[in-house]
This record gives C-alpha cells, structure tokens and sequence, in this order.
C-alpha cells in the first residue's frame, strides 16, 4: 500500500483512500496514511543493526546502503571502564590541586570568589582538564605549508605533560593528510586556481572593508552570484563571508515565532545555533529516520502550536547532506516526498557533500537525480571543496531578494574577501568543464574512486567504518579513551596525519577518526595510509567488526547466528 | 543515544566474545620474542584499562593496587577454597546419610 501511495505521489496525484477497513474505528494517530511505515518485523539476527536497503525502491535510482554497526558489548563495557578509572584518576588530580600539593595550570576563582556557585565545576571543565589535556597533542598541530595531500606540520614537544609545548625548530615534511576537507584537492598553492587568485589580489587587494550592504559588494561577488545560480540549478544566490555565519545569522532571518524548526539528531552546531536564535520551536527527530520526521509532521500539523492550537506559521525542516560525524547521507527522496505531502519548507546545508557527490559534483541532489527547485532553501559552504571559505544560500529570486536586506550577515558582516572569491569562481568553472580543460571531470571520477576504494578495504580489513558507502567522510571506530590518543600519536609516527574525535563532539563510548578522502590523494598515498592503518588497527586491536571478514582459521562456534545480508 | 534507526528491527544480537579470533590477529602481529610479546600485552592492558594516558606515578599507583588485590584473591582462593570445599562435601553427604538413615528407621 505505501509502494501505490508513494509512486501515486509522485505521478502529482492526490493521495485518497484505498482501504475503507483500517480507517474505522482508529482513534488518535491515524496510521494508515503513512508514506512511511515501519516495514513488517522481520527476525533478522544480524550483528549490524542498520545495514538496511530502502523499501521505496521507486524514490532512488540506485541502492542506498549505509550502515552503522553496532558496538560491541565486551567493547562498550571495557570503555566505560577505561572511562571510570579516569575519572577517579581525575577525581585524585582534581584532590592534589584543590589542597595545593600539586602545581594548578587552570583558570582558578579568586579568593574573594570562594563562596559563589563554582564557575568552573562542570562536568565538561572536568573532562577538559583530566582527560582531554592528558591526549592534547593531537588536536591543534600548527601546519605550516599549504594543507594538500601531503602537508608539513611544525614538530613540538611538551615537557608538562601537554600543558604547554614547545617548538623544536624541526619540520615534519610530507605528512600525508588524511584530515583536511580537500576533496576535489583544490587546496593548492600552483595551477589556474592559485593563478587567477593572484591575479585578482593584484587587482582588488585582499581586503573589502566593509559590509556587503554598504560598499562591500563588488563585482566579483555578483558574477560568483550568477555563478553558483547556474552551478546549482535554481534561480538565484547570495554568498557569505563564512559558513558557520551563513547557517546562525540566516535561519533567523527565515523562522522566527511561530514557526517550526524540524531538525535533525546530529545537525551541526551552526544550524543549532541558527535555530535557537531565530526563536522557534524545535523539534528534533532521529538521525535520518524518516518515520520519526512523519510523525512529527503529522503531529504538528493536526494539534498545531502548543497551547492555542493555531496552525503553525510555517514548518522548516532542516537536514544535513553529509553529517560530518557519522559519514551518512541524508535521505533526500523521503524527505521531499514527506515535504510536498505535509506542504512544508526544507533547508539542505551541503556543506560536505556539495562538490563531492553526484555524477557531475553538484552535490546531494544530484547524487539522487531531483530537481533542484524541490529543495526550498539550498545552503553550502565553500571550505571543503572548493579550497576556500564562505558560505552560499540558493534558492528562488524572492528568497534571495529578502534575505538580501533581511540577513545579519549582509548587514553587518564584512564580505568575501577577492582572492577568495576568485579561487571559487576558477574551482567552480573547473567542475563544470567550462575552463575548457576536463581537470573536474577527472578529480570527480577520481574522488569517487578513492572513496570507493578506501571504504572498502578498510571495512575488509576488519574495521568497524560508519556511514554510507559512496561518503567520501569516512569515521572509523575506536571506542576506548587511550586508544584516542595512541591512534593518533601512531599514525604520526608513520608519517601521517588524522583526525580523531571524542567526547564532546561524539556520544561517549563512540569517539572515533575521521578520514577525509580527497581527489588529490594517489593510490600510492591512499595504499601507504591503509597499510598504516593496518598496522596500527593489529598494534592496538581496532579491528572490531563482526561482518564480511576472511574467515580465517580461527571460526568461533557462534558463526551460525551471523545471518546473511538481506532477506 | 540511539544509532541510525534506519532498520527497526527489534531483535538485539546476541553478544559472543571472539577471543580465539584475538590470538589470531595476535599472531598476525609479528611477534620475534617472548618478551616482545609480554610488553605487547602490558600494552593492550594500558590501552584497554585507560592508563596509558596517565602519568607515570599514576600509572604505578593503579598497577600497584591492581597487583595487590590480585595477590590477595589468590591467596585466598589458594588457602581456603579447598578448606571449604571439603567442609561443604561433608555437610551434604551428612545431610544425605541422615536422611537415609531417617527413611530406613520409618520403614522397618
């Protein structure tokens, strides 16, 4: 019955009913109209708890297959382990310098401040000096050339236990960057893209000295405008000094009282932001699932706003295209289907996927094939694939019009400095071929390529990866405390350079590290880094999961409860 | 917090502990020596238990009271579990000859 509601919904056609039985007699939530019911329980006795093919297989022109395995229990129970024994540990060293027999690095109250309510008593504060200061080498490494596919990081060491560090003078050469968001790789100091930047400098400086409303706006900024309009697909845009402004000082313009937010689980802290600032109601549903966004739709629009039961405003749901964390796509078919059902607004931030997914790099819509101008509000950010920074928004002249004078970032914020923007007009042309050379085509198959090969060997290697599989975000599972650290500071010793991630950033048992794939890397590079990450992975048994490994001689008896992947 | 709830099914796995496929990939390791192999597993014990992140005196702290609850499970499993064991064997064969002994008397 969903499979007729969906592809009738498609064809334009109203949804009417088709079985008169069900509707009688159901008080409350009426279930049968669901687009997207739960599917039928099936005993399924898989170790992986989502590796799940949609069931709407007329909305997607290929197989969605993403997956999230489960922790394992023996894992999780030896984390929150790792993670007490710190904290008494922490409890111990927050004791030797609360009564002075030990030297205090922190921020500390005054004496006349004894009495308040302690400023600096949280249970964050207390993480961040006992467990986050013990491992802070790996976070902040100054980086001193251009951060492509290989890059130099300055050498330091501390003699405090990571309170203070020092430099040594030395330079690590040729680390290979498995961290920075280059995916198309044009984050590079030579080519058309450094050249036409230069150029541009010369001619504009590097300084606007002012807002966009008042003699910020240049020239440039109207082409690259017209650009990213025609880049994307829809009638209008407006770009941003920075992307993190883009998301908090535009969704206040959009929403305000009144309205709904529906946002996701793990959207990013500048969409969270952006949401509370605008002071709507928040709803948040869970991460991707399309029954919790129905329901909450479903929900809004028949009792409304809270205590008078007005219809809302309007109703904006707000999603990720690539959540950075988790390496998942959104699922963007559902979501527009469930948009035009419940007529409600959706806001995309494509932050990591624009440039890095879809056939011809336009990003998430044009990896499923939609329409551009079914997505209300398109939002990106230029840092990660087109080697600069800023932030777009694009979406219907009206739109744009109105945020043109209604956003805070166009009043009152300083606008893309030129060089800048020339990078991303070069970056952009690249993409679409119309520099005359194939240099896009080529780093997209590329990009596709690496990400297709580094996932895979990496989930055969015995690796628990999360997230989807044409991702170029790849997360890879650690789990315990220390292994944040020895991670890290491995990987460094084998010349290359990752990013692991915890505690405040990640629930608590899964902090994980997050490769970025990037078209610039070789499949020398990428060999080098999965040799390495073997290494370590068998140096500090990272290699967790239960799925889709050689059998090797070792076959414990429980295989037979592993069942096969669909049924 | 719960994962991506794209599948709901509601059947929880069943863990199982794969410590022969641990030996494996231990072996894997290429381990020369008996000692190379120790200090791999002081390794494991630092990454898993936490410690590794600690500073030295902490670290021996934590391996000294760890040692010393050990050495004393040990020595009472060694000293007294035989002792009670064979105090427990006796009470129930008591137990059992008396209720015999009780049946026996009854029925005569």
């Amino acid at each position: 019955m969903t499979q007729n509601s969906t592809s009738k919904l498609l064809n334009g056609d109203t949804c009417h009913r088709t079985n008169p039985a069900k509707t009688q007699g159901a008080k409350g939530f009426v279930k049968s109209h669901c687009l997207f019911q739960k599917p039928q329980k099936r005993y399924r006795r898989s170790a992986e708890k989502n590796h799940h093919v949609s069931n709407h297989q007329v909305l997607y022109n290929k197989r969605f297959v993403q997956s999230f395995e489960e922790t394992p229990l023996l894992v999780a129970v030896l984390t929150y382990m790792g993670y007490g024994i710190l904290t008494i540990f922490g409890y111990l060293r927050d004791f030797l310098r609360e009564w002075k027999f030990e030297k205090c690095h922190l921020a500390r109250e005054r004496e006349e401040q004894k009495d308040f309510v302690p400023l600096y008593q949280d249970f964050e504060n207390f993480y961040t000096r006992n467990l986050y200061m013990r491992i802070r080498d790996n976070w902040n490494r100054p980086i001193c050339s251009v951060p492509g596919a290989k890059m130099d990081l300055v050498e330091r060491v501390t003699h405090d236990y990571n309170w203070t560090f020092e430099h040594t003078g030395r330079v690590l050469k040729d680390v290979i960057n498995m961290g920075s968001y280059n995916y198309l790789g044009f984050a590079e100091n030579s080519g058309a893209c450094a050249d036409a930047a230069l150029e541009c400098c010369m001619k504009y400086g590097v300084g606007v000295s002012s807002t966009r409303q008042e003699t910020g706006n240049l020239d440039k900024h109207q082409e690259l405008e017209k650009l990213v309009a025609r880049f994307l697909g829809v009638e209008s845009s407006m770009v941003f000094g920075m992307g993190f402004a883009t998301n908090s000082m535009n969704i206040p313009a959009l929403t305000g009282r009144g309205c709904l937010i529906l946002s996701d689980e793990l959207n990013h802290a500048s969409l969270v932001l952006g949401a509370r600032l605008s002071s709507s109601t928040i709803r948040v549903f869970k991460h991707n699932n399309m029954q919790s966004l129905e329901k909450l739709l479903r929900d809004a629009i028949v009792h409304g706003q809270p205590r008078t039961h007005r219809p809302w405003k309007k109703i904006l749901i707000v999603v990720e295209g690539i959540y950075s964390m988790e390496g998942s796509i959104v699922r963007l078919p559902e979501v527009i289907a469930l948009k035009k059902k419940y007529k409600a607004y959706l806001y995309l931030d494509e932050a990591h996927s624009i440039g890095a997914l879809g056939p011809r790099g336009r990003g998430v819509v044009d990896y499923f094939g939609l329409d551009p101008t079914d997505v209300d509000i398109m939002m990106g950010t230029f840092t990660k694939s087109f080697g600069a920074a800023g932030g777009y928004i694009g979406g219907k002249k009206e739109l744009i019009d109105y945020l043109r004078s209604h956003s805070h970032s166009a009043v009152y914020a300083t606008s893309m400095s030129p060089p800048i923007t020339q990078q991303i007009i070069t970056s952009m042309m690249c993409i679409m071929g119309e520099d005359g050379t194939t240099l896009g085509q080529e780093r997209l198959r590329q990009l596709s390529a690496n990400t297709t090969y580094f996932r895979r060997t990496l989930h055969e290697m015995g690796f628990i990866i999360y997230g989807n599989k044409d991702s170029p975000v790849v997360p890879l599972m650690l789990y315990m405390p220390a292994k944040i650290g020895a991670f890290g500071r491995e990987m460094l010793k084998r010349n290359i350079g990752t990013v692991v991630v915890g505690f405040p950033a990640t629930p608590i048992i899964e902090s994980r590290a997050r490769f970025c794939v990037s078209a610039a890397h070789t499949r020398e590079m990428l060999d080098t880094a999965l040799n390495a990450i073997s290494e370590v992975g068998d140096l500090l048994q990272l290699k967790y999961s239960r799925n889709n490994r050689p059998r090797s001689e070792d076959t414990d008896c429980y295989s037979y409860l592993e069942s096969p992947q669909d049924h | 917090m719960t994962h991506a709830a794209d599948d709901v099914t509601e059947h929880r796995h069943i863990f199982h502990v794969g410590s022969s496929h641990r030996d494996g990939v231990a072996r894997r390791v290429n381990m020369k020596t008996m000692r190379e192999y120790v200090s791999w597993l002081y390794y494991q014990y630092l990454l898993i238990t936490g410690i590794y992140v600690l500073e030295p005196w902490e670290k021996s702290i934590f391996n000294a009271v760890l040692f010393t609850m050990v050495a004393m499970v040990v020595y009472t499993s060694y000293v007294f579990v035989p002792i009670h064991m064979r105090l427990a064997l006796e009470f129930f064969s008591g137990l059992a000859r008396g209720h015999l002994e009780r049946t026996v008397a009854l029925m005569s």
